[in-house]
């Protein structure tokens, strides 16, 4: 699944591509227009991953530089889907230089199918596609990341279990974010949740009661957003998770701010209190934040310039400080096509292995 | 008038009696007649002095909105997502008319297409499909009545929070509403913030949905605006 750019020959690395988690492609920028709840435009109610017949329209007509509306449609409308079921896919691949060792060379990050079945208040989402590596299990074989039934037992209130990311926080669709990949919320966990959503605010309650992938850890989570004014959330979240050698308590502050209609800024911090579950385990307390300032130059073309840092107790008391930041170029040119060329640049130890110093491009295709 | 009775004026008493019946009366009875009339027309003369001569009714001042600052907003929540849609227009037309604290006359009319919530699919789909702005391009409100509680248009007052009513026009359909309003005075400008609650379906409109998204049917409406006062303060 990888190949070098230099040779062109096919190699597994596997010790990036062990830990690339699954993608949700999502975008909280849409808070400028007054979409604070991630679920008008996704199934997901977290966000991310295959948009609601809503939400292709919106995302042509508030994302996409060009298109039309019968474009934005499933497979450019050519397959007409029945009012119950709805199907897409994410197919992502990253073209990577970096100055260290990993060197140039491309990944297929994602090649999914997804599809949402729905049938009064009944809803049912589930993705088939190649298991690129995610969480260890890389069997190049076909897996499904996502899968889960959700019941609105109430306008307000839905309650799914499956496998999916749980609700914490704001979902900026970047699993190697450092407030994701530090703490570790970025592993498939097979969950019962409930979700509460208000024009005002949403409730999100979550137990993670068996992992996914071996390892995983298990516990529980509370997130709580509130929307201030028109174009801004904040969240606060909690969390207690454990596995056989770490516990983690977590408490995290989440905000996304539109600025104009032009900008949005998205900052995120987690704290986290790690304690050892074997003799001699590292343990201590981290610190996690990012923050991502966008600015639309021109409708679907975006700027970013992203800041992260992380501080992490070490097992001798030392502690090890990450910091990571550069910009980026983010644009959706049609509907179903996302690029983004990012440059990183490195102080301190990368956070994470796709936070390296380096320039990388990634290709989104959601069909 | 008592001489005027006394020499022959008797016909001065024509509004108490009949002309035909002062004629037949002899020359005679009516000096008599004229004396027992006298302290009821006396009377009666001063009772119709009192209805025109009674404090007149407080002059009236008039609020015109035509060149007056002004928004119109709408909230309506959508479903099953809580998404939150806020539209936005500018600009109102009409008068209102205030005799003291009491407005007793008022007719506010908006422009239908001047609302934009932001994304313009959704505009033009609010536009066409739901308010058909084509076909009824103003919504018109019609106050019955409202009460400043003292205070009096075109002077400066604190402001006060007072409930008032009318029908709303809207879509060709004619429907009593209520709701409260604040408002401030300054001198010659009165400052208006009022807030009512609709129910589309009660005007016709259809409840807005698109591809899986329903908005809900009470929808909030804002109307701020600032107004010169014309005429008395």
């Amino acid at each position: 699944l990888r190949r070098s750019l230099a040779g062109g020959t096919p190699v597994l690395l596997v010790a990036v591509a062990a830990v690339l988690p699954a993608r949700l492609f999502a975008f909280p920028g849409s808070v400028r227009w007054g979409y604070a709840n991630c679920t008008t435009c996704h199934f997901n109610v977290a966000g991310g991953g295959l948009l609601t017949p809503y939400g292709r329209q919106l995302s042509r007509e508030l994302l996409s530089t060009w298109g039309s509306e019968k474009e934005a449609e499933f497979a450019y409308g050519a397959l007409p889907e029945p009012a119950w079921l709805a199907l897409g896919g994410d197919i992502s691949l990253v073209a990577t230089a970096r100055a260290d060792a990993e060197g140039e060379h491309v990944d297929l990050v994602q090649a999914d199918l997804e599809a949402a079945l729905t049938h009064g208040r009944l809803l049912a989402v589930a993705t088939a596609g190649v298991d690129t590596g995610q969480g260890g299990l890389h069997t190049g074989g076909l897996l499904s990341r996502r899968h889960y039934v959700q019941v609105a037992a109430t306008s307000h209130l839905s309650l799914r279990t499956g496998r999916f990311l749980p609700n914490f926080g704001v979902w900026a669709g970047d699993p190697f974010a450092a407030t994701r990949w530090g703490p570790r919320w970025d592993r498939d966990t097979y969950n019962v949740e409930a979700n509460w959503i208000a024009p005002q605010y949403h409730l999100a309650a979550t137990a993670m009661v068996a992992g996914a992938v071996p390892g995983a850890e298990t516990g529980v989570s509370l997130s709580g957003g509130m929307s201030l004014g028109e174009k801004a959330k904040v969240w606060l979240s909690a969390a207690d998770r454990r596995s056989d050698i770490v516990r983690r308590r977590l408490l995290a502050a989440s905000s996304v701010v539109g600025i104009g209609s032009h900008a949005y800024l998205l900052t995120e911090g987690v704290l986290q209190d790690r304690r050892s579950r074997v003799a001699d385990g590292p343990e201590g307390h981290d610190l996690f934040a990012n923050a991502c300032f966008a600015y639309e130059t021109v409708k679907g073309l975006y700027v970013l310039l992203t800041e992260e840092a992380s501080r992490v107790a070490q097992r001798d008391g030392q502690v090890r400080t990450g910091h990571t930041y550069g910009p980026s170029l983010r644009w959706f040119p049609r509907s179903h096509i996302e690029l983004q060329l990012r440059w990183r640049r490195r102080a301190g130890e990368a956070i994470s292995p796709e936070h390296s110093e380096g320039v990388s491009l990634w290709v989104h295709f959601y069909p | 008038m008592l001489a005027l009775a006394m020499h022959g004026g008797w016909r001065s008493f024509g509004p108490l009696i009949p002309e035909e019946v002062l004629v037949k009366l002899s020359p005679s009875v009516r000096p008599l007649l004229a004396a027992v009339c006298l302290p009821a027309a006396a009377a009666a003369l001063a009772h119709a002095r009192q209805d025109t001569e009674k404090p007149p009714a407080p002059s009236t001042a008039r609020v015109a909105l035509d060149n007056a600052r002004a928004t119109v907003e709408f909230f309506a929540v959508g479903w099953p997502s809580a998404l939150k849609v806020h539209g936005k227009g500018s600009g109102l037309s009409g008068t209102i008319a205030v005799a003291g604290s009491r407005v007793v006359e008022g007719r506010v009319s908006f422009a239908l297409d001047g609302l934009a919530t932001g994304i313009d699919l959704r505009d033009r789909h609010m536009k066409e499909q739901y308010l058909e702005t084509a076909r009824f391009p103003q919504a018109t409100f019609t106050l019955a009545g409202l009460e400043l509680s003292g205070a009096a248009a075109g002077q400066a007052f604190g402001a006060r929070r007072v409930p008032f009513g009318g029908v709303l026009a809207l879509h060709g359909v004619e429907r009593p509403v209520t709701g409260e309003a604040t408002i401030s005075g300054e001198a010659r400008k009165v400052n208006v913030d009022a807030g009512f609650q609709v129910r589309i379906e009660d005007f016709g409109i259809a409840t807005p949905g698109y591809l899986g998204v329903t908005l809900a049917d009470e929808v909030k409406v804002k109307v701020r605006f600032s107004a010169p006062v014309e005429g008395p303060a």
